[in-house]
């Protein structure tokens, strides 16, 4: 089941490698798990049929939570093994199987150990307050003007990687932000607060992180938004070229 | 004798995939002619009437957009995809306000307004645009702030009242940052989401010769789809709900 999500997300997001590794541990886990009952018991199943057996077995209806902004399955009824148990056989085959379908149906809370050690290992290796975390490499960056109150501005590549080191955080101030922007009594002249898109920026190998990263009207502030948190960083200079340059 | 039968088996499932292939894979044939068109489009949706075509215009190897000018003079879509064989077609307008027809929804690159209003609207240009609301959010402590997107672009009704439009390289840009954050809980293709949260929207505002704002107001028809198409409104803005510097 993780498995398939794992793939799906290939397709779209940058890959994730924390969530990789330990995800193929826990399936190495699984395995090993299951080749040690096997030979326990002396049995003379394939291995193969014992996966089989295995991945049924972790068919199972399950209660998503979100906690630390990180989706936690936990599984409530064993789905896999009621079917298996369903399509058994001859008593003495659902013997030799059984320990396998729950086995199965136990490998959920495996994965949930899995997502629960992932978190600080993310964190530890891709931390969320520093930038270049979000902005690994910069060489392809460039602004899009995603408001009309944007001016003509150019991004100063240069002054982006020499501000990098030194951005401070600050507090994403989101309601006098959104409050600022109406203080304007006329009806329709409105600046955004950020007016420009940075873009073709990569975040840190493996961080799976692909945020949208939000530049001020100064040139001075960087908004980054991440499907969990926004973080906004600010620097001491503005990184547009400057005019004559 | 079993060497025969595995031979045999092999000859079955090559012939199989070579129909599989032929089937969903094959080059389509030259598009229908406008005879076979109106009438397979009067079989479709008899309400549409079509009685002219007027264009058939090729966005890709298997997508057509044919514009139509049905018996009582209206102006309409019809939307033609190559599937299993055949040149079929998946959705009528009678009127032709425009749309955007997502030919692969994971693909903003795939996007293009469609359109064909009636001349008599006496309409001379199109703004379209695409909007994210200005927004904020406070939830245990954390805070985020949605700039307002407002990106925008133009087309003339001068020479040709219907018309298809990818979309501008930044809007894709900023369509697949949007596509690639989403949240995890929201990864799940099933749901097909596709601006989940804080949602982008498209939408149009007219000009007539004179530069005014014009809203021809009985440029809605109706619409007859069997559901296969991703198909966006593209909503009317007024002044009010647009922002200028």
């Amino acid at each position: 089941m993780k498995g398939a999500i794992v793939m799906n997300m290939g397709l779209y997001f940058q890959i994730d490698v924390v969530e990789v590794m330990v995800n193929s541990l826990t399936w190495f886990l699984i395995v090993y798990f299951a080749y040690r009952i096997r030979k326990k018991k002396s049995l003379v199943i394939p291995m193969w049929k014992i996966m089989v057996v295995v991945i049924i077995g972790l068919f199972s209806f399950s209660l998503e939570l979100n906690f630390f902004e990180t989706p936690f399955r936990f599984a409530l009824l064993p789905l896999g093994v009621w079917l298996l148990y369903w399509f058994k056989g001859n008593k003495e085959r659902w013997e030799r199987y059984r320990i396998f379908a729950w086995l199965g149906f136990g490998a959920n809370l495996l994965f949930l150990l899995a997502t629960l050690i992932s978190i600080p290992i993310h964190a530890g290796l891709y931390p969320s307050n520093k930038p270049d975390t979000y902005m690994a490499n910069i060489s392809k960056a460039a602004l899009i003007h995603i408001h009309p109150s944007a001016k003509e501005q150019e991004l100063d590549k240069k002054a982006l990687s020499q501000q990098l080191s030194q951005l401070e955080q600050d507090t994403v101030y989101s309601e006098e932000w959104h409050q600022d922007t109406y203080m304007n009594a006329d009806l329709n002249k409105r600046r955004e607060r950020f007016p420009y898109q940075l873009i073709g920026v990569a975040s840190k190998w493996g961080s799976g992180l692909s945020p949208i990263i939000y530049l001020e009207e100064d040139g001075k502030g960087l908004l980054i938004s991440t499907s969990k948190e926004q973080y906004y960083f600010r620097s001491k200079d503005s990184i547009f070229l400057r005019k004559g340059e | 004798m079993r060497k025969k039968l595995v031979w045999v088996t092999i000859g079955i499932a090559l012939i199989v995939l070579l129909f599989i292939y032929l089937f969903f894979f094959s080059k389509p044939t030259p598009f229908p002619t406008q005879e076979q068109l109106i009438e397979e489009m009067n079989q479709f949706f008899p309400e549409a009437r079509a009685a002219t075509i007027q264009e058939s215009i090729s966005i890709d190897e298997r997508h057509t957009l044919v514009p139509f000018i049905s018996e009582t003079g209206d102006y309409g879509l019809s939307y033609w995809v190559w599937q299993k064989r055949n040149w079929r077609v998946d959705r009528i307008d009678t009127k032709g306000g425009p749309m955007v027809w997502e030919i692969n929804s994971r693909k903003p690159s795939s996007y293009y307004f469609v359109w064909n209003i009636n001349p008599n609207h006496f309409l001379q240009t199109i703004d379209f645009f695409m909007i994210r609301e200005r927004g904020y959010r406070v939830i245990d402590g954390k805070e985020t702030y949605y700039p307002r997107i407002q990106l925008k672009t133009n087309v003339s009704l001068q020479d040709q009242s219907y018309g298809v439009l990818p979309l501008p390289e930044d809007w894709v840009t900023v369509t697949e940052s949007f596509l690639k954050v989403s949240p995890p809980a929201q990864k799940d293709f099933f749901f097909n989401q596709l601006f989940p949260d804080q949602h982008l929207f498209f939408g149009w505002s007219a000009y007539d010769r004179l530069g005014n704002v014009s809203f021809p107001t009985e440029l809605n028809g109706n619409s007859f789809s069997n559901g296969k198409l991703n198909i966006d409104y593209v909503l009317i803005l007024n002044e009010e709900n647009l922002e200028q510097p």
